[in-house]
């Protein structure tokens, strides 16, 4: 079994971006500041419709614009139906983006209207018109494990409540698209905004029939792409035909608007579930029916979720909507599956009295896949008691004693887990030249994470030199085969074929210069920039190299066994101040614990982590996709009515990274994902505490906070 | 499309003139005309500030400004804050602090970043987040840009530039 370097010097600490000085400095080329010589621009015409039959598409206004060089349909008249807004009609190439824009209105489409159903509501109501060929909703047969029924009947305390998470959208702060650029008839490089240049390159020798050899995609630094950026995309292959026809490179990004509406989104989740208690705080039973859209795509979660229910069952239901299609979205079910089931544990221990903490320790599954088959009942326990600390939880009362004025205070905590294992089947390549330089070389790529930093930590590591030092050239589609960045599995499949590749690209090193210093290679070491033979300083690094020749080493790493694993987990604890008379939630501070494994980089590691909990956060507070019943459009896509924090609503955030050594020797896993999903559940549940009072749908917004306030009056 | 015109004005200190049409945004006149893709289209309706640049001195989003409205008056970029090899304080401080993960957010807060210290060279914690509050950073780096304002601050000793 291969292992990481026992007392590493960089490994685990706090590494800068490699990328960083090209960030700050504005020169970094993002794919869609890509400018080669004979620019078009690519604009494309999306559906102002949500559902509808295309009749007629007439590209001729459009082709006699001034500045227009190619235009191609991308719906067939008389044959395409529109499921959503924003769908795909045609695409246009022009000299300048307003003269591209100008001939994509004048495209004359002709759309037979049909009725729509824009909301979860509108679809599954009843008489409302079929409007996709299988019905508007599937629903999957009951999931059930032993006789829910049964022992819910012997439950001391049951809850019953509805729970709502609203479809959220990407919002990518770079737009989805591409710059393509061909090099000749059959031979193409394309600059992607993606999360996969392997995947942009074969979607590009699928819908283009090129040779996988004459394709090329390269992505240097992209802005954001969380699950979205996986693929070409129907805009990206009509931005090579357009290139093709024109005979000039086109770049075709979306706009805002269109990276609303068809750029990917988090389905919504709607539970109604009934758990069931016994009076010593054990889980008897749990009866769930949900229910989700993600457009026409799936919808489903995990639940039950970390908590152990041997007696339950779950109804899953697809609702379709004429809404995009969702995509995989930064830990894709978690956090709709923790929200809902987290939300549920805090009203049954409310209900039974109980401390929401205590409660739950009571009640953790023992070996869940999810989290990699580990145990970690104790693992929680120890996170929780740490993440308890961090927040004050002593300071924690029951619903209702929060304060007498019109501020009340809350905390709440929620607990997550996720895979965030490895392929197995990745290669880097690493090059010693002759000159001292070291490249690292593969087609992986880097979505901000910091992927190219930490392949070169570990190649400095073993190699004994500075990060700076190395050369780590990913984003290239034509490099040995590596990770998509997607699932938290970037690092895990990158890091154990690096470290191959960099000791047997050091072992070889080793085998060539040894004879010319009359030693073995077993008597050679590197350390601090130094070769040393016997422990013996005997010349620099670039003397080392220089004795090549003129021959670089060249070494291909694979995966390793032991050297990467799966399953993380964490909680986080949130603390609000909810304003009763305005409903307007303040997030005070959060306290993140969570593992992962072998942390590589801690600087990168922690950027993640305070990443997830502010996209928690905006997922807790702000975030709705709002569609309107009447029209089947998006209301909000764009940035102002679709709400995202910013710096005013960012509380204290604390990160505990659970680095322990019993951790370490697991190896690397991913840690995208994971500290993303239990913010919002937190959230709601520190919301719960603060006014006593179950917010039974997120976002936190005034209106939802107001509503239940309103409901709880009601009722009273 | 209106006719197009010459408008002149001054870029990273330097004077360009660009025949174009006048209501074209200056986002798009500096990113295709002059060359400096540094500022970033995010939302192109004023809302995220990725676009942000220096109009006298001022922060404005160049998405939502007409390349007609800056005639005659002096424009910085990213690209303009460093002199030299030498970054500007500000851009000094997002490199150490690491205030960015994409990254593609990060020209909008550091010229952002440089008005609010150019009005107020020694702000408080919440005047920071207040006047950073405009610019949008969906890897949500905020806790670092915060503190890479602060540090900036630091660099600068409380005086801007
Ligand atoms: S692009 Fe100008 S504010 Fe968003
Ligand atoms: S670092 Fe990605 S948007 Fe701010």
């Amino acid at each position: 079994m291969a292992s990481w370097p026992e007392s590493p010097r960089l490994i685990g600490t706090s590494i800068p971006r490699l990328d960083g000085l090209a960030k700050a400095s504005g020169r970094a080329k993002y794919p869609s500041d890509i400018r080669p010589e004979g620019l078009l621009f690519g604009v494309l015409l999306s559906s102002p419709h949500a559902s509808a039959k295309v009749k007629a598409i007439d590209l001729e206004p459009a082709k006699t614009m001034p500045g227009v060089k190619a235009v191609l349909a991308l719906a067939t008249a008389g044959e395409s139906t529109i499921f959503y807004q924003g769908q795909e009609i045609a695409a246009v190439a022009a000299e300048t983006e307003e003269k591209a824009r100008d001939a994509a209105r004048a495209i004359r489409v002709e759309y037979e209207i049909l009725p729509h159903v824009a909301t979860e509501r509108q679809s599954a109501a009843e008489g409302a018109p079929k409007v996709f060929p299988t019905g508007n909703t599937r629903a999957a047969r009951a999931q059930t494990t032993g006789k829910p029924d049964e022992a819910m009947q012997k439950a001391d305390a049951v809850i019953e409540a509805t729970y709502e998470l609203p479809v959220i959208t990407h919002v990518c702060l770079e737009p989805h698209g591409l710059t393509a650029h061909w090099k000749g008839p059959d031979s193409i490089t394309v600059y992607a905004s993606t999360q996969s240049v392997m995947g942009v390159a074969n979607d590009m020798v699928e819908n283009l029939g090129l040779e996988s050899a004459n394709v090329t995609v390269l992505t240097d630094v992209m802005g954001g792409g969380f699950g979205s950026k996986f693929n070409a995309d129907t805009w990206g292959i009509a931005a090579a035909k357009l290139a093709k026809e024109a005979g000039r490179p086109v770049r075709m990004f979306l706009d805002r608007a269109q990276e609303h509406q068809l750029g990917g989104n988090r389905p919504s989740a709607k539970a109604k579930i009934k758990l069931g208690a016994a009076k010593d705080g054990k889980l008897v039973a749990m009866v769930a029916e949900t229910s989700g859209t993600g457009g026409r795509g799936g919808s489903n979660f995990p639940l039950p979720y970390v908590y152990k229910v041997d007696d339950r069952s779950r109804a899953h239901t697809e609702i379709f909507v004429n809404g995009g299609s969702a995509r995989a979205m930064r830990a894709p079910g978690h956090p709709q599956g923790c929200a809902v089931m987290e939300a549920a544990m805090d009203d049954l221990a409310a209900k039974l009295g109980i401390n929401p903490l205590a409660f739950r320790l009571a009640n953790l599954a023992e070996a869940d896949m999810v989290a990699g088959g580990v145990n970690r009942t104790d693992l929680y326990k120890e996170q929780v008691e740490r993440g308890a600390k961090l927040i004050g939880w002593d300071r924690w009362k029951p619903r209702g004693q929060n304060g007498d004025g019109p501020i009340k205070r809350g905390l709440g905590l929620a607990l997550h887990q996720w895979g965030g294992g490895g392929a197995q089947d990745k290669q880097v390549a690493c090059i010693i030249n002759p000159d001292g330089s070291v490249e690292l070389r593969s087609a992986t790529q880097d979505i901000g994470t910091g992927a190219r930093t930490i392949l070169a930590v570990i190649a400095a590591e073993v190699l004994g030199l500075e990060v700076g030092q190395i050369k780590s050239n990913i984003g290239n589609s034509t490099f040995p085969p590596g990770q998509s960045s997607g699932g938290s599995t970037t690092t895990p499949s990158m890091a154990p074929p690096c470290l191959d590749a960099v000791e047997k690209a050091r072992d070889e090193l080793f085998k060539r210069i040894a004879p010319g210093l009359d030693a073995k290679p077993e008597d050679l070491s590197l350390k601090g920039g130094k070769l040393l033979v016997k422990g013996e300083e005997k010349a620099t690094w670039a003397q080392a190299c220089r004795k090549l020749g003129m021959m670089p080493v060249t070494a291909t790493g694979v995966f390793g066994p032991g050297l990467a694993s799966t399953g993380v987990g964490g909680c986080q604890f949130a603390e609000v101040t909810v304003d009763v008379e305005t409903g307007v939630v303040r997030v005070k501070k959060i306290v993140a614990v969570q593992d992962s494994g072998l942390i590589l980089d801690m600087l990168t590691w922690k950027s993640q982590v305070y990443g997830g909990v502010i996209g928690g956060l905006n997922y807790g507070l702000f975030e709705e996709r709002i569609m309107d019943e009447g029209t089947g459009a998006m209301l909000n896509p764009d940035m102002e009515m679709y709400k995202l924090a910013g710096a005013t609503d960012i509380p204290e955030i604390v990160v505990d990274a659970y680095d322990t050594p019993e951790m370490r020797v697991r190896g690397v896993i991913g840690v995208g994902e994971p500290p993303t999903i239990s913010t919002a559940a937190a959230i709601g549940n520190a919301v719960a505490n603060a006014i006593g009072v179950r917010v039974p749908k997120w976002p936190m917004s005034p209106m939802n906070v107001l509503d239940a306030l309103a409901a709880a009056e009601g009722k009273a | 499309m209106g006719a197009e015109a010459a408008v002149r004005f001054t870029v990273n200190g330097e004077a360009r003139e660009v025949e174009t049409d006048p209501d074209r945004t200056l986002l798009d006149v500096l990113r295709e005309d002059l060359g400096l893709p540094g500022t970033k289209y995010g939302c192109g309706e004023g809302q995220c500030g990725a676009c942000s640049v220096l109009v006298e001195g001022r922060r404005m989003n160049a998405c939502r400004t007409a390349v007609s409205k800056v005639e005659g008056r002096s424009v910085v970029t990213i690209e303009g804050l460093a002199k030299g090899d030498e970054l500007h304080p500000v851009q000094r401080a997002f490199l150490e602090e690491n205030a960015y993960q994409c990254g593609f957010c990060t020209a909008g807060m550091i010229v952002a970043a440089v008005a609010l210290l150019e009005a107020n060279p020694a702000p408080s914690d919440d005047e920071i987040a207040a006047g950073m509050d405009r610019n949008l950073c969906r890897c949500c780096s905020y806790p670092k840009i915060v503190k890479a304002v602060r540090r900036a601050v630091e660099l600068t000793g409380g005086g801007a530039r």
